[in-house]
């Protein structure tokens, strides 16, 4: 067991691994940055720095809401990254994933509570955004 | 305890030391002192140091600092120069004054344990090639009174500097009528010289001295004017400057090449100077200086200076400067190992201006030349015009703003929109397609932008002008660094992001990425168009006829007369059309027409001649040269150029 930040992408549900999790913030005003790739939401000003915001959905390839409510941001202090999602649900523990996924940006899925949570694995989703850029 | 019997205690201990560590010296002297002799010193001197910083005996605490300092040294190197003993001494009897409450800062003799150390550190130094290169500032900085700081904290010192300017902004708007009381505005007056002591501390963290990039340059000179037999004295100068310390780690690079320039195409042989009157040793100045929130690193030969022809065309098409930083050009006559001609200014300007700065070329012919690279002091603060275009702001480096004009005629060359200023023209864009953003359709009379990098000179359109600011430049994170068109973002006084262009991406403009996309495609399916030589001595008709050309597809080479243009031949065996003028400097275009005929080699050649000169008899000449195709520039237009070019090519 260990502690995840509960998250909601349209009818899916996600986690990310607590410690990679610095804080939540509301979406706030995005600045678009023409000519980045489509994931990147925009940069928002995150108490004086400047914060890169991907739209989560589209970097798992998932059907979210009309517009995300929320930014988790990852990584640490001086390499933050935004992850915009629909909502943030709760704080809890979580068993170990015990459901096998093919995607490399999730660690595994967990059954809890009856719902399917996909537990994303932070490090590679910012490798793969990484490698992603033009 | 209280701080008397702790000050009692330190007498004692301290006492005990200095007679220690005169007993010692004492020894050393006469060469009787163990092996452990210079440790033992420097344990002693750094016990009372370490006891006169807890009782806040600053003067006691300094002196042994000093003394410990010049120990260091001699721990080192292993030995004690003898003439040492006397001075270290004399800091000895000092010390055990102060120690029994004598208040003199002893200053006379801090300041000889401090020439002490800097000769020490003079010897440990390697010896340069002219004796010129700096002390290394690792070893300049006293080791136990630096703290290591990982550079994301001073950068975040920086980005917090930058939030008190914006909350300035905002106390100011919040204040309201009442910035008119006497009091409150003396307080933001105060506020405001603490802001700016604040940000000139923050911003000398960032800096490192230029000498920590210079110390292989004097190396470098010699070697490179010994494989062209001349001698050259490299004269250091400011060596101390500070620049930030991002722009330091990247400018080593650029300024050998100015260094490189001066002393492969500058300064003469000696022969060649003997004959000019001058001395035989050439001499290449290496200075910096800081003004105001610039530094100046100027690179100062006395050699040949550049021809006056290249001043003369200088003068036609704007500045020497813009001349010399074409891409690909260079004053040498042949191509020496050291300075050829791919690597130019070009690339010393478009990295100068990168950074928000700018180069200057100015050179007298037979007396040298000076280049000026004006970088900024500190690269998290930056002088920026801010524009506005769909709304969102965007911050333009103003080191790279020519001027501002208001846009009210466009004129199209190939489909590519240009604007007509002084004669000259200039490609126009608009900076939301040049950045792939959405905007609506601009109003009657948008203000354009004129940006001046790397050589290039274009038109961006915008809404709005939004005035001149000082801002903190972020970077946008690492996932987001591949997008070289920005330098980074700031967040403006009203809370807003503006990103900050990089001039050198917008001048390019977007042609060439969507151009090379194109011939790419083409390139699929059809062979390469081929290559054409334009031989033109105007800037401006050449760079026209390229961009018709390129437009096209195909590649293109230039060159500025006929001379140039053999040269050209000889060394690219894959040009396929020669396009030449008729009237220009140095060999003309019929000369450059017979002088390819009469080489077996290029008899074939096509050569089409473009030319002011539209007569029947000046046609019948170029014909009688050689010419397979003539068009009088008078009845120049773009469609003829371009079914002709296509027609020779494909013979």
């Amino acid at each position: 067991m260990s502690m995840h930040v509960r998250l909601r992408l349209g009818d899916e549900e996600y986690a990310f691994p607590v410690e990679s999790v610095s804080e939540v913030v509301a979406v706030g005003a995005l600045s678009p940055v023409p000519g980045a790739p489509p994931s990147v939401l925009g940069i928002r000003n995150l108490r004086g720095r400047i914060l890169p915001v991907f739209d989560l959905a589209a970097v798992l390839g998932v059907r979210g809401d009309a517009g995300r409510m929320r930014v988790v941001v990852a990584g640490e202090e001086h390499r933050s990254v935004g992850f915009a999602v629909d909502g943030v649900s709760d704080v809890c523990e979580l068993a170990e994933p015990t459901e096998e996924t093919h995607s490399p940006y999730l660690r595994g899925a967990v059954l809890a509570e009856g719902a399917l949570i996909g537990v994303v694995d932070v490090e590679g989703v910012l490798v793969g955004l990484g490698e992603g850029e033009s | 305890m209280d701080d008397e019997e702790f000050l009692g205690i330190f007498r004692d201990e301290a006492n005990e030391r200095l007679d220690n560590i005169v007993d010692t010296l004492l020894q050393l002297e006469r060469g009787n002192a163990g092996e452990d002799a210079l440790n033992v010193l420097f344990r002693d001197a750094h016990t009372i140091k370490g006891g006169a910083g807890m009782l806040q005996l600053d003067d006691v605490r300094s002196l042994a600092h000093a003394f410990e300092d010049v120990l260091a040294h001699a721990r080192e190197s292993g030995v004690l120069p003898p003439e040492l003993v006397d001075p270290l001494l004399r800091t000895a009897d000092a010390l055990r004054a102060q120690v029994a409450g004598d208040t003199d800062p002893a200053t006379d003799v801090l300041d000889e344990l401090k020439e002490i150390r800097a000769s020490l550190e003079g010897k440990a130094s390697p010896p340069a090639a002219n004796g010129s290169a700096p002390r290394s500032p690792q070893s300049a900085a006293p080791a136990s009174r630096t703290v290591r700081v990982p550079t994301e904290k001073v950068d975040r010192l920086l980005d917090l500097v930058g939030e008190t300017v914006l909350h300035r902004r905002r106390l100011e708007y919040g204040l309201g009528d009442r910035l008119e009381e006497q009091s409150v505005n003396d307080e933001l007056d105060v506020g405001g010289r603490l802001f700016d002591e604040l940000k000139d501390a923050a911003i000398q963290m960032r800096t490192l001295p230029l000498a920590t990039i210079i110390g292989h340059l004097p190396r470098a000179v010699r070697d490179i004017a010994s494989a062209s037999g001349k001698e050259v004295d490299l004269v250091v100068g400011g060596a101390e400057t500070e620049l930030d310390r991002v722009i330091l780690e990247s400018l080593s690079e650029p300024l050998a090449h100015v260094l490189r320039n001066a002393v492969a195409h500058g300064i003469e042989t000696p022969p060649e100077r003997r004959q000019a009157g001058k001395v035989e040793i050439g001499r290449v100045e290496l200075h910096a200086e800081q003004r105001g929130r610039l530094v100046e690193i100027t690179v100062r030969d006395d050699g040949r200076g550049v021809p006056r022809e290249v001043l003369a065309e200088a003068g036609r098409e704007g500045s020497l400067t813009d001349v010399l930083t074409r891409p690909g050009y260079s004053t040498a006559d042949e191509v020496t190992e050291f300075a050829g001609r791919g690597v130019g200014l070009d690339a010393v300007r478009a990295h100068v201006e990168t950074y928000g700065g700018q180069l200057e070329i100015e050179s007298e012919p037979g007396r040298g030349t000076v280049v000026v690279l004006r970088l900024p002091l500190a690269l998290a603060l930056l002088d920026v015009l801010l524009v506005e275009r769909g709304d969102a702001p965007f911050a333009i480096p103003l080191a790279s703003v020519a001027e501002v004009v208001a846009v009210e005629d466009t004129h199209a060359l190939e489909e590519q929109p240009v604007l007509v200023l002084r004669e000259r023209t200039l490609p126009v864009f608009d900076l939301a397609e040049l950045l792939g953003a959405d905007a609506p359709p601009f109003a009657q009379t948008p203000p354009a932008v004129v940006i001046s990098s790397g050589g290039r000179r274009v038109a961006v359109m915008c809404d709005r002008l939004l005035g001149e600011e000082e801002v903190v430049v972020k970077p946008l994170g690492e996932l987001l660094a591949g997008l070289r068109r920005y330098l980074g973002a700031s967040i403006l006084g009203d809370g807003r992001i503006a990103l900050v262009l990089d001039p050198l991406h917008l001048a390019v403009g977007p042609g060439h990425a969507a151009r090379s996309r194109s011939v790419a495609l083409v390139q699929d399916a059809v062979p390469d168009p081929g290559k054409v030589l334009v031989v033109e001595d105007s800037f401006t008709v050449r760079e026209l006829q390229r961009s018709i050309l390129e437009a096209a597809g195909y590649r293109v080479e230039t060159a500025r007369d006929g001379r140039e243009a053999l040269e050209r031949l000889d060394r690219d065996p894959e040009i396929g059309l020669l396009l030449t003028d008729v009237e220009m400097p140095e060999m003309d275009g019929l000369e450059l027409t017979r002088a390819v005929r009469a080489d077996p080699e290029r008899s074939e050649l096509p050569i089409m001649i473009v030319t002011t000169r539209g007569s029947d008899e000046d046609r019948r000449q170029g014909l009688e040269a050689g010419a397979d195709a003539y068009m009088a520039k008078r009845s120049f237009d773009q469609q003829a150029l371009l079914e002709s070019v296509g027609r020779l090519l494909a013979r």
